[in-house]
């Protein structure tokens, strides 16, 4: 039968088949359209691979419906694309950065070894003798042959067509050079009566030139090094080709070069060359980079070591400055193993040096500034308590009778670092900060706020469990009603401190769907008004609750023990986001 | 820039190599004369719009004991034939050279030069003569290495007949 459809439209189609054709003929016609896919199912395979062998046009017409397909299948599901990439990415992206790695530490090898090794140190040498560039030196001693340059000439003419150079080769006119060779090969020609043959190749200390003679055209190249045959072949190939391809245009050849430029690549590509290291192509153990590397790294453990001991020697001698002492610190400065230190002694007391012998300094050298107080002068003590604070303070110092009052504005932390000062301590009868107006750090303040905006979450729609046809509370929400309660008056203390008015406190009760409705109604009231009750009797304020109820929770999916809750609503004046708070710096 | 090959012919002596100093640019030294009997120089003549660099074939003079290397000729689209106008001989040798010029390379354009203008005292060369050469296509030029005196006009008459007669 046909694909099965629940659709009542396709069945009553059918059934007009049916009633038109007769059942038997409706049947045989599905048949036949079956018949037909299953044909094409045989076949389509094979179809497919053949059109794929003969031309291109079956990707062309796919492309298309395929990148829409593609598109298709991502989106309806991109995460099956990211779990195929997956696994691939991790080892993809492991093996790029261990290959960059590796390619790093080789090339710095490679760089300290040309640099440092004897060999090259030898050479340089060698070609500082004789005159010669360090650079040429080295191709010199590295290349195994260098093709040069590479000239096409006009044969009859000895005109030349193109010639290319490799870089950083010095050269002669081309065109004289090869009107010169030509004029060398006839003569070699002519002197030895050599019957149409000619000059195949000079050579002249490391440098050969190799020539070949076609029937329209003469290339020559100039070899530095000791070529082997595959120069030779190239030089063949491709003389060979320039006439099998442009035989007709060199037999037209009147001296214009303008036409030949598309030749140049052509006999560029002869421009070959080989170095001996190539032959070498293992990679080495790059043993000097690494121990470069391990002996930097040697270097810069022991350096971050040492300082390590001295800082811990410099807090050595800073603690030494907190112990109730005749001693006031006023600042530090560390200069490589010199710690240069300030301080106001107390006139009374010896030196800091003894009480630096104490203690081992094992390398540390210490370099004292000491500010000497005079007896009975403790007010003079007065300007270097602000740098105790490190800030500038808009804290006020007065001495009066022995005591230090502070007054203007300080934070707490500011505060604490000068009433503990063990010299101020001694140096005054009392420390007093009691006319000091606390300024909070803006640390401080976003702190605060943070805590009450979760304080006011956790306690906005929290609920209240209850038992089974009753207002009394479940036994395990005991501890939960004493801590929300503790909570709610944190809040209703901290609201006062971030401007934030709390309005409303409203409790709204709920009961399952056991019992009737109305009983439930009524249930769910006296739930809320019991929590209202033991709220109050808690001290919360009677006037911001209000109860209500919501009856049954229709369609709810929440557990029967859920249903039966109270859940409290908290209301705030202003909204949680605009919190107000007064910045004073 | 098209680049023409053309050759400087004539007896030994007559100042093919001054003339060619002078005006031209090379890499070679004279001692190629008499080891492969040809020097190359290089030189570029014409006006802005339609320039021709020519290489210049030195060939070696000439004379009883040696013969001309025809050779060398082979592809040249000019040639410029140098008398000696203080020397009858360099004449007789001149006729010779161009007889196998045009064995060779048929009708090629050429122009003569009787050089060493500037010896008057010694000059053979009659009138009659050069009236008898301009005739027959020779395109003479009184000229002098050293003055320079219509050399330049002699190489720019060679390269117009040259590209005329390519059209």
């Amino acid at each position: 039968m046909t694909s099965p459809t629940s659709s009542p439209e396709h069945s009553e189609y059918q059934q007009l088949r049916e009633l038109l054709l007769g059942k038997a003929a409706a049947a045989k016609l599905d048949q036949l359209s079956q018949d037909e896919i299953a044909y094409i199912a045989d076949l389509i395979s094979e179809a497919i691979t053949t059109r794929g062998n003969q031309d291109d046009s079956l990707s062309h017409a796919l492309a298309p419906i395929i990148d829409s397909a593609f598109d298709r299948s991502i989106r309806n599901d991109p995460h099956k694309i990211s779990d195929v990439f997956f696994p691939i990415i991790g080892p993809a992206i492991r093996k790029s950065v261990s290959a960059a790695l590796f390619d790093m530490v080789q090339s710095l090898n490679k760089i300290l070894e040309q640099s440092l090794s004897l060999k090259n140190l030898g050479w340089r040498f060698k070609a500082w003798r004789a005159g010669q560039n360090y650079a040429e030196y080295v191709l010199l001693k590295t290349l195994e042959y260098r093709v040069e340059q590479v000239f096409l000439i006009h044969r009859e003419t000895g005109i030349l067509i193109d010639s290319v150079v490799a870089p950083e080769v010095v050269t002669q006119d081309p065109d004289l050079v090869s009107s010169m060779l030509t004029a060398i090969n006839d003569f070699v020609s002519d002197s030895f009566d050599s019957d149409s043959q000619s000059l195949e190749w000079l050579k002249f200390g490391d440098l050969t030139l190799q020539i070949r003679v076609g029937p329209k055209a003469i290339m020559a190249i100039a070899v530095r090094g000791s070529a082997d045959k595959s120069v030779t072949d190239m030089l063949d190939n491709t003389l060979e080709k320039i006439h099998d391809s442009y035989y007709s245009m060199l037999t037209k050849f009147d001296g214009d070069k303008e036409r030949w430029q598309f030749i140049t690549p052509i006999i560029e590509a002869c421009l070959v060359s080989k170095t001996y290291e190539e032959e070498t192509k293992k990679k080495k153990n790059p043993w000097l980079a690494l121990s470069v590397i391990t002996v930097g790294l040697a270097y810069f453990s022991y350096y971050l070591y040492q300082e390590h001991l001295i800082q811990l020697q410099q807090n050595k001698v800073l603690s030494l400055l907190n112990e109730p002492n005749g001693y006031f610190y006023i600042s530090h400065k560390r200069e490589d193993e010199k710690l240069k230190l300030t301080l106001i002694r107390d006139q009374s007391e010896s030196s800091f040096t003894s009480q630096l012998e104490k203690i081992n300094l094992e390398g540390l050298i210490v370099e004292l500034n000491e500010i000497l107080l005079p007896l009975n002068k403790s007010n003079q003590i007065l300007p270097y308590i602000h740098s105790l604070t490190d800030s500038p303070s808009t804290l006020l110092l007065e001495t009066k009778k022995g005591i230090l009052f502070l007054s203007g504005k300080a934070t707490e932390a500011q505060i604490n670092l000068i009433s503990n000062n063990a010299m101020l301590k001694q140096q005054f009868k009392r420390i007093d900060s009691s006319s000091v107006e606390m300024i909070e750090t803006n640390s401080q303040r976003e702190i605060k706020q943070q805590k009450f905006k979760e304080l006011y979450n956790k306690l906005n729609g929290s609920s209240f469990l209850f038992k089974q046809s009753s207002d009394i509370l479940n036994d395990n929400e005991q501890i939960k009603l004493s801590e929300r309660i503790k909570e709610l008056k944190d809040l209703y203390k901290n609201s006062k401190e971030m401007k934030q008015a709390i309005e409303q406190l409203i409790l709204i009760g709920s009961s399952d769907k056991s019992g009737t409705r109305v009983k439930n109604e009524k249930l769910s009231l006296q739930r809320a008004k019991a929590l209202k009750e033991i709220f109050v009797a808690n001290g919360l304020p009677e006037n911001d609750i209000i109860i209500s109820n919501s009856g049954v929770l229709e369609n709810s999916s929440l557990s029967n023990e859920k249903q039966r809750q109270v859940i409290m609503m908290v209301y705030l004046k202003d909204k949680l986001g605009n919190l107000k708070v007064n910045h004073e710096n | 820039m098209k680049t023409k090959k053309i050759c400087m012919l004539g007896a030994f002596a007559v100042g093919k190599t001054s003339l060619v100093n002078r005006f031209v640019s090379s890499i070679f030294n004279e001692k190629y004369h008499t080891t492969i009997g040809v020097k190359i120089s290089k030189k570029i003549v014409g006006s802005k719009s339609e320039q021709v660099q020519l290489m210049i074939w030195d060939i070696e003079g000439t004379d009883v004991f040696t013969s001309l290397k025809t050779s060398y000729l082979k592809g040249s689209s000019g040639v410029i034939l140098v008398i000696d106008g203080t020397r009858h001989a360099s004449f007789e040798e001149a006729i010779q050279i161009k007889t196998k010029i045009n064995n060779v390379l048929g009708d090629v354009p050429i122009v003569c030069l009787i050089n060493k203008c500037d010896l008057l005292s010694q000059w053979v060369f009659e009138d009659s003569d050069f009236e008898s050469i301009k005739n027959e296509n020779w395109n003479p030029f009184k000229t002098s290495a050293k003055t320079g005196e219509n050399v330049e006009q002699a190489f720019f008459t060679l390269v117009d007949s040259m590209l005329h007669f390519e059209t």
